[in-house]
């Protein structure tokens, strides 16, 4: 009970504390002693505690504001007032959607060129004449892999409507899905004689270059 | 922790001073010069240096309005600066500097003692004379907790948030500043 005397003396206890405390005392001359020895220390102490002088206080603080550079934003707002508030409230919501209709803007034209790089090979493999061909798995097993130079691609139209090739010869042998969209580059092989057939499904990227003559 | 909320009133007087009206500013300081420097006094236990820092800690709270988020009171944000100050002024001055000879003397005759003379206006007493030693006795943290209770009325929470500590530190260090004062003042309380 001792501990929480001080507390019950500054009325800083729960209800049914308070109520438990009051009871007790009721009751315990030590504890009822004890709380008035803390209430006269309290007394004593506010008693001897000397008032500060406070003569000039808030002129001598004004003095002082008066010293410091108002903010560039303080002033704006004490000259514009009201003009101010209408421009941060009402107006910003939509300098925000504004912004952000900027930002998803400057998205879309800063990532074109990778949309076309990812998305648009196909489309260009079409009326490309170098770009593309469809592989099937030949007959005799001899290669699972059709490649074909640009002058071939070229003569047989659209990837789409091109029969399986049986290259001459074909160096890189790589496990060939049924339809996953082959890609035939010529711009990625330097020379022309030499094509490069890019999955990127399976990330599997073969080098096909004719016999020496 | 429970913390009191700022009324309307206060509010919008902060929002005035934020917009750069001093006089609302000014109706702010003097509804709360004398808590502040109350509390300042506490720390550094002497009443000029408290007048000063407690002016200084306006001029910090206007620099700094913006900052003050509502979410707790006014005056418990404007105690938590002027403690921060007081603390940091102390800090300063404990400083020990080495002097010799006459300077080192002539110094000594200008420090305060530990509780300074927040009761050198009373000290003629024989009672103001023990309550400053029984305070001299006490922790610096006990004796500022106690005197922030007990002078300026200070509710646990707001004492709290003003040190940067639980309310359950608060208590412990007010039960043990009570038990050490009723200890040391016995003689004194029996009279």
């Amino acid at each position: 009970m001792l501990p929480l005397l001080g507390f019950f003396e500054d009325g800083e206890l729960e209800p049914h504390e308070m109520q438990e405390v009051a009871r007790h005392l009721a009751f315990c001359k030590i504890c009822e002693g004890m709380l008035a020895d803390y209430s006269a220390v309290g007394r004593q102490l506010r008693a001897v505690a000397i008032e500060p002088p406070l003569a000039n206080f808030t002129a001598e603080v004004q003095r002082r504001l008066a010293q410091i550079p108002v903010p560039v934003n303080v002033r704006l707002r004490h000259y514009f007032g009201r003009y101010w508030e209408q421009l941060t409230e009402r107006w910003t919501p939509g300098l925000a959607v504004g912004a952000a209709a900027m930002a998803f803007g400057a998205w879309v034209l800063l990532s074109a060129p990778y949309v076309e790089h990812y998305f648009g090979m196909g489309v260009s493999a079409s009326h490309h004449p170098t770009d593309v061909s469809q592989n099937q798995p030949s007959q005799n097993g001899e290669s699972e892999t059709v490649a074909s130079t640009g002058s071939q691609q070229g003569e047989q139209g659209p990837a789409e409507n091109t029969e399986p090739q049986e290259p001459e010869t074909a160096r890189g042998v790589v496990p060939v899905e049924e339809n996953p969209p082959t890609v035939i580059s010529k711009l990625e092989a330097r020379t022309p004689d030499v094509a490069v057939w890019s999955e990127p499904e399976t990330k599997t990227t073969v080098i096909w270059m004719p016999d020496a003559p | 922790m429970k913390s009191a909320r700022p009324n309307d009133d206060e509010l919008e007087l902060v929002e005035r001073a934020r917009k750069g009206d001093r006089h609302a500013f000014g109706v702010l300081v003097e509804r709360y010069q004398r808590r502040v420097v109350g509390v300042v006094l506490a720390v550094v236990h002497n009443s000029e240096d408290a007048v000063e820092l407690a002016q200084e800690t306006f001029v910090r709270a206007y620099q700094n309005l913006t900052k003050f988020e509502e979410r707790s009171s006014f005056s418990t944000w404007l105690y938590r600066i002027a403690v921060n100050i007081a603390i940091d002024w102390r800090r300063h001055e404990s400083r020990h500097v080495t002097l010799r000879g006459e300077e080192a003397e002539a110094e000594l005759g200008r420090i305060p003692s530990v509780t300074g003379d927040s009761f050198k206006e009373a000290s003629r007493g024989e009672t103001a004379q023990k309550i400053r030693k029984a305070l001299d006795e006490l922790t610096e943290e006990q004796r500022t907790v106690i005197l922030l209770r007990e002078v300026e009325g200070l509710s646990y929470d707001e004492i709290a948030e003003t040190l940067h500590c639980p309310r359950g530190t608060v208590m412990s260090r007010l039960f043990y500043a009570r038990s050490r004062l009723r200890e040391l003042l016995k003689d004194m309380l029996a009279a």
